[in-house]
């Protein structure tokens, strides 16, 4: 069997002398899935992308433990070169926000084609061709003129699908899509997620996407990592997920999804909200990481970390899961 | 981008690059630093074979006032050697030592700062102590030492200059660096595959330059003034004519002799208060919140 797109396991990354910032992060993606990975702020979300990327934004944070593998090639133990070469090629990203991932300087044209350049050598206005063939299948209209144009003169709905044009250009298994759409409006949003599962169908790209937004993993993830202060709490198939969550993280999350259709303006109720937040690096300690704000939690679970259990395909991380783990 | 001009704007789009020549171009005092520095240049290019008699040569009674002596129009000095010509033929010495000057600074300033900037973390420590050191020492005896060190000669001037004039435009390479580096397209393109020369000198670089030009502008100018002043301290090159030289030459003889000091030193003024306004019309044009609409 080929090997997945993606495989994350027991990814360990630590803030000298703080903590750890990642804890034992595993998962796959198979070629040519979306893998959602949900959670709030600082939960590690965007440290796992950069982990993968191999960008870590700082010397101070360290992989100590763990496995990256895209398309079955270790990122921790190919040289710098060789991942320099792998991004762009193997493993592409785009960013929350498309209003300042784009060069200023240059035209839109020019860096699609030094993306498609860097990947693969030939002519310049054969790549500039590639380039208008790739907005074209980004749904932007009238790509010969917009090849021409700078950042400035488009709108963020158009630059991000520029940087999901440039993040395809060397027709990578993986992409990573960090909040794509959370910079954009509802009915752009709407729009990029069309043109990700478009991509996805032509290409048989692999997208990991990075949300807050469960709305969006309904409707883009095949599977979904829920995340809790550097840990999975939850991980399995986005439907069983969505209708049955177990871990009382993930149930939270769910109960934060807005429902329009049944109510008039009125009779709206409270969103709920989980009380509480993502604690501090600093203030994480033995036990459930999650215990202080759940409503299950007991004494047990202040004092022993719940590993991820239950059948492979859809496992989480909490004592109070019959399914999984047991006391 | 002009309302004046609907049609001219939908056709091209509009480069940054294109929006700060246009925006240069409305800047009145910008336009006339370029036009007061081309003169210079002229002057400087074709002056000499217009008006070729040798700086060196005693033509005249000295200290000849000016007007007075057809064969020496602006006067002569206490040699009684022809102004007009020492203005003529020093003005591309002085501008050859701006110039090399400028360029040296921009050279080490660009290449320290950016390293400094990039990397960070203990090259930057490193190297924003080593520009402290240089920025500690006082420029003008420093320089002085310099060339003393050394035979006074014009391309030892002009390194001297360079030499001292280095860590500002180190520190705002740093500082433009520092702002950048974090900014969505640097992570982008480092996504994309971007080494680490490619996002100093194609992504990087390039966003940081505005200010960076406008400081190589001035810095033209500062190191003219340099060497005046140096030349004026009687450390320029005394075989080599230049305009600092003729002021330095003169000094003595200021109040018998107005005109040896005054004319050298208005084309000194003129030529740094050229390099001023381009240096502020840039900065203007660069700045997109000046920018007129």
């Amino acid at each position: 069997m080929a090997s997945p797109a993606l495989r994350v396991h027991d990814l360990t990354v630590e803030l000298g002398g703080v903590g750890r910032i990642l804890d034992g992060v595993s998962f796959e993606l198979p070629r040519g899935q979306t893998l959602g990975i949900v959670g709030e702020s600082g939960c590690g979300k965007s440290m796992t992308a950069l982990a993968v990327m191999q960008l870590m934004p700082s010397p101070a944070l360290r992989i100590t433990a763990g496995e990256i593998e895209v398309a079955g090639e270790s990122m921790l133990r190919a040289s710098e070169r060789r991942r320099r070469a792998m991004r762009g090629s193997e493993l592409a990203m785009i960013f929350q926000d498309p209003m300042t991932s784009l060069n200023p300087l240059y035209t839109v044209g020019d860096q699609i084609v030094e993306s498609i350049r860097k990947n693969e050598a030939m002519p310049r206005r054969r790549a500039m061709a590639r380039a208008g063939e790739l907005l074209g299948a980004v749904g932007i209209p009238d790509p010969e003129r917009h090849l021409r144009e700078y950042p400035h003169q488009l709108s963020g709905g158009k630059r991000q699908r520029v940087m999901i044009a440039m993040a395809l250009a060397g027709d990578p298994g993986l992409l990573i899509a960090d909040e794509p759409t959370t910079a954009l409006d509802v009915t752009v949003q709407a729009q990029i997620f069309d043109v990700l599962r478009a991509m996805q169908a032509r290409l048989g790209t692999a997208i990991m996407m990075i949300t807050h937004d469960m709305g969006a993993v309904a409707e883009m993830a095949d599977r979904v990592v829920v995340m809790y202060a550097g840990r999975v709490v939850e991980e399995g198939p986005v439907g069983d997920i969505l209708t049955a969550p177990r871990h009382p993280y993930t149930r939270g999350l769910i109960a934060c999804i807005p429902h329009m259709a049944d109510r008039t303006f009125d009779e709206w109720p409270e969103l709920p909200a989980i009380a509480g937040t993502v604690p501090e690096l600093a203030d994480r300690r033995h036990g459930c990481a999650f215990a202080p704000r759940c409503p299950l939690a007991d004494r047990h679970c202040a004092e022993a970390a719940p590993p991820l259990a239950g059948a492979p395909g859809w496992r989480s991380a909490c004592w109070k899961d019959p399914i999984g783990a047991r006391q | 981008m002009t309302a004046d001009r609907p049609q001219a704007a939908a056709k091209k789009p509009s480069s940054p690059l294109r929006e700060a020549r246009a925006a240069f171009a409305r800047n009145k005092a910008g336009v006339l630093g370029l036009v007061l520095l081309t003169l210079v240049v002229a002057l400087a290019a074709i002056g000499p074979f217009v008006y070729p008699v040798d700086p060196f040569e005693i033509v005249s009674a000295p200290l000849t006032p000016p007007l007075h002596d057809a064969a020496v129009p602006l006067g002569s000095d206490y040699l009684g050697r022809d102004l007009l010509a020492g203005i003529v033929h020093g003005a591309r010495v002085t501008l050859f030592v701006g110039g090399a000057a400028a360029a040296m600074t921009v050279t080490i300033g660009i290449v320290i700062g950016a390293s400094a900037g990039y990397w960070g973390g203990r090259i930057d420590g490193l190297l924003m102590r080593l520009t402290e050191f240089f920025q500690v020492l006082p420029p003008l005896l420093f320089a002085m030492a310099l060339v003393t060190l050394f035979t006074p000669s014009i391309p030892i001037i002009a390194f001297a200059i360079g030499l001292v004039s280095w860590p500002a435009m180190a520190r705002l390479t740093r500082a433009e660096f520092l702002k950048i580096k974090p900014l969505g397209y640097v992570a982008a393109t480092r996504s994309g595959g971007g080494g680490d020369g490619y996002l100093i000198w194609r992504v990087i670089l390039p966003n940081a330059a505005p200010p960076l030009i406008v400081s190589a502008a001035l810095v033209v100018g500062m190191a003219i003034l340099f060497e005046a002043g140096l030349s004026f301290l009687g450390l320029g090159d005394p075989n080599v004519m230049s305009w600092g030289l003729i002021i330095g030459a003169n000094r003595e003889y200021i109040i018998d002799g107005w005109w040896t000091v005054t004319f050298p030193g208005f084309a000194v003024f003129v030529t740094v208060l050229g390099l001023s306004l381009i240096g502020d019309g840039l900065n203007d044009a660069f700045n997109p919140n000046l920018r007129e609409r």
